[in-house]
């Protein structure tokens, strides 16, 4: 009988690839992250590359995307301003789930003063408008090339809040398992028992915490860039491209078509994935049953 | 007791409606699709059920017969697809649309659910929902559905229904909430109650009680009842036909004694041969089926039956047997050989003999602890209590009382013994082992493990030293291992806590294998591929990898299937005896502590009422709580059942928090009722101490010590403590019969 039933990979492959919308959307990230780390290679100019002959040139066969107001190529720039945004999800995105897990997976384990204390710093975070927190550190900053590390390390600071507190519930009700307690009287330390068995039976919503935040960290940063806060001059993010773009949206809507668009399907594709990973972890969502 | 008198006419009519056929169930499939394929879990059932009659539907878990009752109620998931005929009162209920058997169901069909605790809303009252059952069906005004809520509950045995029909489910506990739940079940008169393991989530006493009202339920409204359960006592105990279901199929069928008695079909022989009883208490093995049983996502080809089967053959290979009258009027069994099994009148001891408690496997693998001695105290707990404080308030957080979970229980185990810890839950026995496991002081007393008394652990290495002697096997198999690891790292786990080299580790994991009776192609395993007998061996594998001396054994079969039980409950008498191992093993049920222990400890609200060798408690009980627990166990023997006289606790459990003052048996006591009124003074206001369960003279005669008779002196407690074999009850009135 066991030999009929599927390894657990098995099966959330399977619920998974029948998610068409989540398959398309992984194959435009896979795309997406292809591009961006060929970039380079992919454009003739640099993105910081200037040509005096074509400054605000609508797309042509030399500059398929068209060109700045300083004669940058928006192509190079998009591909640029791409690996950028991604980097910046995808750090942030490991950063904070990586906070969220130990700060909600130790509050839970050990309770008590911890416990307090923990949900104390995280009411305080969620108080605090960060948006705007973050504006004014980010924007008071020297600049520079380093600049957009700073942005992944307030962005982190203010995104693990909530998913820390999933954490934290989920931890319980896996405390309650008698696995943990067996573990406990074979004399298995606290910490151990954390990494060891709390952790990845809270895999599932980790991973799909960590999808979400990408898109979340991505649109954070557009937003914040779009005001003038982001990744600072020369370099670039989508974000700040948006920015740049949408001011002349009318007259030059290259600037905006580009980025705007390939921010579109990054964040649409990233959130379709991690539906589809959720519903092909939760075996009572709709995905499963018949097939 | 006041009747509804719309009821008195139909219960004249008991007899004459009797042979009429209410529910008629015509080859029945249910299929649910699945990720791994359609999983066909009931394969062409047919049965009927008449009017006044109780049909129990016997089966385990995986053997379709909930999905029989769901199919019944059209309550299945939608991944359901229903092939077949249900016909109640000639009415088609297959195809038929949610709201054509809306009007039915609560109306025609009733339904009991197996657990109370989830089955009301919490936030509505329970009259709130007794009367909503009865009005979705009749318009009569609020006040008269209100009157008609109050008599139910009065006829299921809620005392004050007046006030309690104010009350919220929360406030009731899991016996009353059953009882509500069956009251409405019998709102609206129903030609059928279907109760779907209605007793499993009780207490032995509770479920005494449930039965009784379940009975009294159909009785008043002549209702048929289709018992569905797992429980071979129960059904010995309510129903009049059983049905057994294998597989998916039934493979028995006949009156309760043809089943019981006269049983032709190796699985049901089996079944009721495995449950430990009265009878093969003193031998050494149950005797087991093994293996499991068949997967349903490819139905088998030959008898489902057949790779657990002792009378297998070629014949049983070829096809699936079909039902066969075997006697008039109704016995059926579906089993290629059952006119041998009739003609050598073949019986379970004959089919599946159990084999001789050899040293195998299990010997050969490990050689015996070097510690041995028999009177070496592997645990001692003096007076132990474990109080709880009660808090209230989230940022001024003030205590509002204690629950007494243990409150001053003394308990000794010598190497090689098994202690069995009996009680109903709630009643401390699971802080008692988690007290011990702990390793840390009780609120009050000492805990002694190994000589070692627990308060003296200064260091984690002495801790851990201690740990490693002391290792536990849970309820449930399934929670209690990681379903991310595979059999190899669970069973490896705490071997790499201490420090043994890969080497090492990998030799001991195939040795603990082969010492639970499993092979080595399960290492690649987890958890969810495991059956639940398997998951429990592999508990059992990991809770001996550090060669403990003590094990505690928390209900380790409780959550398995009956077929199963025996096999694990064989297995650990073995291990005991090849490897010297010492068990606290914590039961709620009787028979079984009667099988596996020597001594038994009864627990009641945090104290130990009884306690004695095993056969000196279950022969002669002296603490009228031990009295009513083994005679509200159920035995699998419908004559025995039937003429049993019970005693059954009055009322439930109280709350540890405040338990009742002087003997805290007192308030469901009932011996109490036959004392005088001075003899039940000294029951209220003096807690009695665990004295000598038998008259002096008596003692003498049979040689056993003799202590200073009840003073709840210091000197007799001493005394008391002395001789653990002693068979002592903490009663007043010991002697008085």
């Amino acid at each position: 009988m066991a030999e009929a039933r599927l390894k657990p990979e098995h099966l959330l492959l399977k619920r998974f690839l029948r998610n068409k919308t989540a398959v398309v959307g992984l194959i435009i990230i896979v795309a997406l992250i292809v591009i961006a780390i060929i970039g380079p290679w992919l454009s003739p100019f640099s993105y910081d590359a200037v040509d005096r002959q074509a400054y605000l040139q609508p797309p042509s066969l030399q500059h398929p995307m068209g060109t700045t107001q300083s004669g940058r190529d928006m192509w190079a720039l998009t591909l640029h301003g791409l690996r950028k945004s991604l980097v910046i999800g995808l750090v942030v995105a490991l950063l904070s789930t990586s906070i969220a897990a130990i700060v909600g997976a130790f509050a839970a384990y050990y309770g008590g003063w911890l416990e307090r204390f923990s949900l104390w710093i995280i009411d305080l975070l969620l108080v605090i408008p960060s948006f705007l927190l973050i504006a004014l550190i980010a924007g008071n900053s020297s600049g520079g090339a380093s600049s957009w590390l700073l942005l992944v390390l307030l962005l982190t600071l203010f995104g693990w809040m909530l998913s820390a507190r999933v954490v934290r519930s989920l931890t319980q009700s896996v405390k309650q398992n008698e696995y943990i307690a067996a573990a406990r009287y074979m004399g298995l330390s606290g910490p151990k028992i954390i990494v060891r068995h709390i952790l990845p039976n809270i895999a599932s919503l980790l991973i799909i915490d960590a999808t979400l935040n990408v898109s979340g960290a991505i649109l954070a940063e557009t937003s914040l860039a779009y005001f003038g806060f982001g990744v600072q001059p020369p370099d670039t993010s989508l974000g700040t491209l948006l920015g740049d773009g949408a001011r002349q949206l009318s007259s030059f809507p290259w600037l905006f078509a580009g980025p705007a668009t390939i921010i579109v399907l990054l964040i649409l594709s990233v959130n379709a994935v991690g539906d589809g990973l959720r519903d092909a972890f939760d075996p009572g969502s709709k995905a499963s049953g018949k097939g | 007791m006041h009747l509804i008198p719309a009821l008195k006419p139909r219960v004249k009519d008991k007899l004459r409606i009797m042979a009429t056929t209410l529910l008629d169930v015509q080859n029945l499939n249910v299929r649910y699709a699945n990720e791994a394929g359609s999983l066909h879990a009931v394969r062409g059932v047919s049965f009927s059920l008449h009017a006044g009659e109780a049909l129990a539907l016997v089966g385990e878990s995986g053997s379709g017969k909930s999905a029989t009752a769901m199919a019944i109620m059209g309550l299945q998931p939608d991944s359901a697809s229903i092939e077949g005929s249900i016909r109640l009162h000639g009415e088609q209920l297959v195809g038929a649309d949610d709201d054509a058997l809306s009007l039915l169901r609560g109306k025609s069909i009733a339904m009991v659910f197996q657990d109370p605790l989830s089955a009301m809303t919490p936030v509505y009252t329970v009259g709130e929902q007794l009367i909503e059952s009865i009005q979705v069906h009749e318009n009569g005004s609020l006040s008269d559905a209100k009157n008609r809520a109050v008599e139910l509950l009065d006829l299921v045995g809620i005392p004050e229904p007046h006030q309690r029909i104010n009350a919220y489910p929360h406030e009731f506990s899991g016996g009353m909430r059953q009882r509500v739940l069956i009251a409405m079940a019998m709102a609206n008169n129903p030609d059928v109650i279907i109760a779907d393991e209605p007793t499993t989530a009780l207490d032995v006493t509770i479920q005494a009680q449930i039965l009784d009202v379940l009975q009294i339920a159909c009785e008043q409204t002549n209702a048929a009842l289709l018992l569905i359960t797992h429980d071979l006592g129960v059904v010995a105990r309510i129903a009049d036909r059983a049905m057994v279901m294998y597989a998916g199929k039934i493979v028995e069928q006949g009156s309760v004694n043809t089943v019981f008695y006269d049983s032709c079909m190796p699985y049901t022989m089996g079944l009721l041969g495995s449950l430990p009883h009265a009878g093969n208490a003193g031998t050494n093995k149950l005797s087991a089926i093994e293996g499991n049983p068949p997967s349903l996502l490819t139905p088998p080809t030959g008898c489902a039956f057949s790779t657990r089967c002792p009378l297998v053959d070629s014949t049983c290979l070829q096809q699936e047997p079909s039902l066969i009258k075997i006697t008039e009027p109704d016995h059926w069994s579906a089993c290629a050989h059952h006119q041998i099994i009739r003609r050598d009148s073949l019986t379970h001891a004959d089919l599946f003999q159990p084999k001789p408690a050899t040293e195998s496997t299990a010997a050969k693998a490990l050689p015996l602890n070097p510690s041995g001695s028999k009177n070496e105290k592997v645990l001692e707990m003096l007076a132990v209590k474990k109080h709880y404080p009660l808090f209230k308030g989230s940022v001024f957080r003030r205590r509002v009382g204690t629950v007494y979970a243990v409150d001053g229980i003394d308990l000794t185990i010598y190497q090689g013994e098994t202690l069995g810890l009996v009680g109903e839950s709630g009643c401390g026995k699971s802080t008692t082992t988690l007290s011990i496991l702990d390793l840390e002081p009780p609120t009050h007393g000492t805990i002694e493990l190994f000589g070692n008394d627990v308060s003296t652990l200064d260091s984690k290495q002495k801790r851990l030293a201690l740990r490693r002697k002391l290792q536990i096997v849970f309820q449930d198999p399934t929670s209690s291992l990681d379903p991310r690891m595979s059999v190899f790292d669970l069973v490896a786990e705490p071997l790499g806590i201490f420090d043994y080299n890969p080497e090492a580790i990998s030799a001991r994991v195939n040795e603990l294998l082969m010492l639970v009776g499993l092979d080595d192609s399960y290492l690649a395993r987890f958890a969810q591929q495991l059956s639940g007998g398997q998951s429990q061996r592999v508990c059992i594998a990991r809770a001996l990898a550090l060669e403990p001396q003590l094990l505690i054994l928390d209900e380790p079969v409780s959550a398995l299937d009956v077929s199963i039980r025996a096999g694990i409950v064989n297995l650990l008498q073995e291990l005991k005896l090849s490897l010297g191992l010492s068990y606290l093993f914590v039961a709620h049920d009787l028979a079984l502590v009667r099988h596996i222990a020597d001594r038994v400890a009864v627990m009641y609200l945090g104290r130990i009422v009884e306690t004695g060798s095993v056969e000196a408690v279950y022969e002669n009980p002296a603490h009228p709580y031990t009295q009513c627990l083994l005679s509200a166990m159920p035995i699998a023997d419908p004559e025995v059942e039937r003429n049993r006289v019970r005693q059954i606790p009055l009322g439930e459990l109280p709350s540890p928090a405040s338990p009742p003052k002087g003997c805290h048996f007192h308030t469901r006591c009932p011996k109490k009722s036959r004392l005088s009124a001075d003899q039940q003074q000294l029951c209220v206001e003096v807690s009695p101490d665990l004295n000598p369960a038998m008259p002096i003279q008596k003692m003498q005669e049979q040689d056993m010590p003799v202590y200073d008779n009840h003073s709840g002196s210091e000197a007799s407690y001493q005394n008391t403590k002395e001789s653990t074999s002693a068979h002592t009850s903490a009663c007043h009135y010991n002697y008085l019969v």
